[in-house]
């Protein structure tokens, strides 16, 4: 077999989007959390001060947002809301609720969206420095 | 392992770096209409180009 044609196989069977796992990152030193729930090459568009969207370049399609000042909202989420759990840690898609009254009428379904996709993803309701116990 | 790529048109990468110069993101963005050196909707200095 011609090495362009197993090249061809082997990439066919090895497509990196279908193996994505959704994940997200907590960056204390930049007070930000990344989300991204799909593997697709993407770029930034921001949506307000503290919610930034990634696209996919192909498509236009939504693939993942960082947030600005995730402290902040981990540190006043348990005003509005019953957070408290045993396990010390809350639903990533309720770090999306504050931003409801941020955005635009016509944008609150992308806010909907992201919550939606980050359902059963968990995040520790203290943010640590790494080590720290 | 060196990946050379060019950018996709309408697009330009973009590296944040807050006051003190300390690396915050870098990303693609849309390049802003009429000067396609400089991403949209940002805010603050452009260091370079």
């Amino acid at each position: 077999m011609a090495v362009s044609k197993r090249l061809e196989t082997f990439l066919a069977a090895t497509t990196i989007a279908d193996k994505f796992q959704p994940y997200h990152e907590l960056n204390l030193e930049t007070d930000t959390l990344t989300f991204y729930f799909r593997g697709d090459a993407d770029y930034s568009k921001r949506l307000s001060d503290h919610v930034t969207l990634y696209l996919s370049v192909d498509k236009d399609e939504l693939v993942g947002c960082r947030i600005k000042g995730i402290s902040g909202i981990l540190e006043d989420l348990p005003n509005y809301i019953d957070v408290t759990g045993d396990d010390g840690e809350l639903q990533l898609s309720l770090v999306f609720l504050p931003f409801r009254g941020e955005v635009k009428q016509s944008e609150q379904r992308v806010l909907a969206n992201l919550a939606k996709q980050a359902r059963g993803q968990t995040i520790p309701r203290h943010l640590k420095p790494c080590g720290a116990s | 392992m060196t990946v050379q790529v060019s950018a996709k048109a309408g697009f330009v990468f973009a590296i944040f770096v807050d006051e003190y110069g300390n690396i915050d993101e870098w990303t693609w963005r849309q390049s802003t209409i009429g000067d396609p050196d400089r991403p949209d909707s940002v805010e603050g200095k452009l260091l370079w180009p």
